[in-house]
């Protein structure tokens, strides 16, 4: 059984110009366990996806989805109420921005007791056992006078760890992390990253890491789904991603950041897409890529579909790049 | 030897908190700078928030007074200059911001904008600032029609373009940028990054580059200052500080930096929590609670900065493998 199975999810938000496209045709699946990375620009749908799966949408976005399946029951065929429920019991979110998520009037313990309370234990006593005992799975030290303090008072990867205790108080068997450490300083992060990845791998819990940082997906990720203008461009193994990346915009993404040993004096400039992402009511006809794209020609008016390429994964592209075995043997000739 | 372009002598900045009981309390943002910018050279500056790098940028750029040391622009000091003087030095270094929206004026076209700064510090008539302001948006990659535009007709990227071009307009010797890719995208901040390297060598630029971002860091940089609370940690050449360094905390942050893990080894051993306290009272080195070597002459004594083949390191036990 698969634990999120996602097929031609879309979602529309009306406009004054008719309705938008927000992600277009979205299929993703993941595994118990998995930990599945999101990479893409600002603009290119990645948080929308998470909020589309967590049925956060505001109530005017308009959704639609072949099939929509978490842990296993199919989404749409619930009422709102019901799915509100069920992905609440299944499924939890950490934002990017921990002192913007927690409310400044409540203390630590407020907070996390109301979730608590909300996933059914009734007794006092016991919420708060089970407050300490978030409080310490996910490393906070001193638990006791934490639930007494404010989140001005802690620091902001103490705030992220709150975040995630709260997000874990369910026991969900898949955790959202939409940029979960953007706001955080480097040696905060990797702390972050390494408890993100403890959780997973000790309570097997199924992990969807969004982010734009491809460092960051390498070392701790299984899969990357690359993603542009709300459509997903490649999706394949991490080791296949880096490797040998298939579709132009990995590729432009991947080269565009500075590598160990590249240093100024030997001169090299970093690879550089041209313009910038389209907005998402002015698209391109056919790949979205198109005019950015340094591998474009006619056909790229047709819009390419997301296909299967042998030992490697899917990738949305009419000339997608050899792998870089080929590559070499093209050199030697 | 060429004579650095900007330099810092023993640079302190110290901040009284406010309030009665707090009256004796001073924080030290930066304690005891110095470095050497020669020109056409790229002084990278590394630290977590709060490490004081802004602070620093402050004083380089004229917008903050020092509370004792010496900024010296071409050799001179600029806090022994009247003031008219100093303003005229203070021409030569420039600054761009982090976030380009907030540090453009939303109501004033970029033209007006770009223009500014040459009504306040040149002569120019008013058909030599269209000039200047016109060449300043074609060397940063923009249109000179595009000076009747407003900020926010422009993506982030471009915005920091235009940033740029208001840094450039008075031909400084060096610019100061404060973290100038964090709020843009990768594929754009490769863009941007290109061009400060372009600029740099037309131009013969020197930047202080501060950033957190050690891959950037890495590929800009010609010489790394590593800061930890105002202190100098670990100051060289790029190729010292990323092969070799000598200081923990230069070592945490490129441990924790996921390219870099598995190059470099950190200790990553936790100290007990009454060492922490201990370290957190103590006038030793600010960086004892946090480093797995610290022992008790740490929380004693402040390391001094020693100078090991050209690389300063402030610590009591450098780390040479």
């Amino acid at each position: 059984m698969k634990l999120l199975h996602i097929e031609n999810l879309s979602v529309e938000f009306p406009t004054h110009k008719g309705n938008v496209r927000v992600l277009d045709k979205i299929s993703l699946r993941m595994n118990q366990g998995e930990v599945l990375g999101v990479v893409g620009e600002s603009g290119s749908g990645k948080s929308m996806l998470a909020l589309a799966i967590m049925g956060l949408l505001s109530p005017n976005a308009k959704l639609t989805a072949d099939y929509l399946s978490l842990n296993g029951q199919d989404l749409m065929k619930l009422n709102l109420d019901q799915r509100r429920k069920y992905i609440a019991q299944n499924a939890s979110i950490i934002f990017q921005e921990p002192q913007t998520s927690l409310n400044p009037c409540f203390n630590i313990g407020t907070q996390l007791i109301e979730t608590i309370e909300l996933h059914g234990i009734r007794r006092r006593k016991k919420q708060r056992q089970r407050a300490l005992e978030l409080l310490e799975a996910v490393g906070i030290t001193e638990p006791e006078l934490r639930l007494k303090q404010y989140p001005h008072q802690l620091s902001g990867g103490m705030n992220q760890r709150v975040m995630i205790a709260m997000a874990i108080a369910a026991e969900p068997d898949l955790l959202i992390a939409d940029e979960p450490t953007t706001a955080l300083d480097v040696t905060i992060q990797s702390q972050i990253i390494e408890l993100l990845l403890e959780l997973n791998r000790t309570r097997d819990m199924g992990l969807m890491l969004i982010t734009h940082d491809f460092a960051l997906l390498s070392e701790s990720t299984q899969r990357v789904c690359v993603m542009y203008s709300g459509q997903i461009m490649e999706n394949a193994s991490t080791d296949n991603i880096l490797s040998s990346p298939r579709h132009p915009y990995t590729k432009a993404l991947l080269d565009s950041i500075p590598h160990i040993g590249e240093r100024h004096h030997m001169g090299q400039r970093l690879y550089s897409l041209k313009g910038r992402i389209p907005a998402i009511d002015h698209l391109p006809v056919g790949c979205r890529l198109g005019p950015r794209c340094p591998r474009a020609a006619k056909e790229c008016v047709k819009t390419p579909r997301l296909d299967m390429i042998k030992q490697h994964g899917l990738v949305r592209c009419h000339f997608p790049i050899p792998s870089s075995t080929q590559v070499e043997g093209e050199r030697n000739d | 030897m060429t004579e650095p372009v900007l330099a810092v002598e023993n640079l302190t900045k110290t901040y009284r908190e406010s309030g009665w009981r707090y009256r004796n309390h001073v924080t030290y943002a930066l304690n005891n700078i110095s470095f050497q910018l020669n020109p056409g050279q790229t002084l990278a500056i590394v630290g977590e928030s709060g490490s004081g790098k802004s602070s620093l940028a402050r004083q380089l750029v004229g917008s903050d007074q020092p509370t004792s040391g010496k900024v010296l622009i071409d050799g001179e000091d600029v806090y022994q200059l009247s003031a008219s003087e100093r303003k005229k030095k203070f021409k030569k270094v420039r600054m761009v911001f982090q976030n380009p929206y907030s540090s453009l004026n939303p109501h004033s076209r970029i033209g007006s904008t770009l223009e500014e700064p040459l009504k306040i510090n040149t002569s120019m008539n008013s058909r030599q600032r269209k000039e200047a302001v016109h060449n300043a948006l074609q060397r940063v990659g923009l249109r000179s029609e595009h000076a009747s535009r407003f900020p926010h007709m422009f993506s982030g990227g471009q915005q920091q373009r235009i940033a740029i071009a208001r840094a450039l307009i008075l031909e400084p010797e060096v610019i100061v940028a404060d973290e100038p890719l964090s709020a843009l995208d990768v594929s754009v901040q490769a863009q941007i990054l290109n061009l400060l390297m372009n600029l740099q060598e037309e131009l013969q630029l020197s930047y202080v580059f501060i950033s957190h971002d050690l891959g950037v860091v890495e590929h800009i940089s010609d010489q790394v200052f590593v800061m930890y609370r105002g202190q100098l940690m670990e100051y060289g050449e790029v190729d010292q500080i990323f092969d070799q360094s000598m200081h923990p905390y230069t070592r945490r942050l490129l441990s924790s930096t996921p390219t870099y893990r598995h190059t470099v080894e950190y200790l990553n051993k936790v100290n007990s929590p009454e060492f922490k306290k201990l370290a957190k009272k103590s006038n030793g080195c600010p960086f004892a609670s946090r480093c797995p070597y610290a022992e008790q002459k740490c929380l004693d004594q402040m390391p001094k900065t020693r100078n090991i083949s050209g690389q300063r390191v402030t610590c009591h036990w450098p780390l040479q493998d």
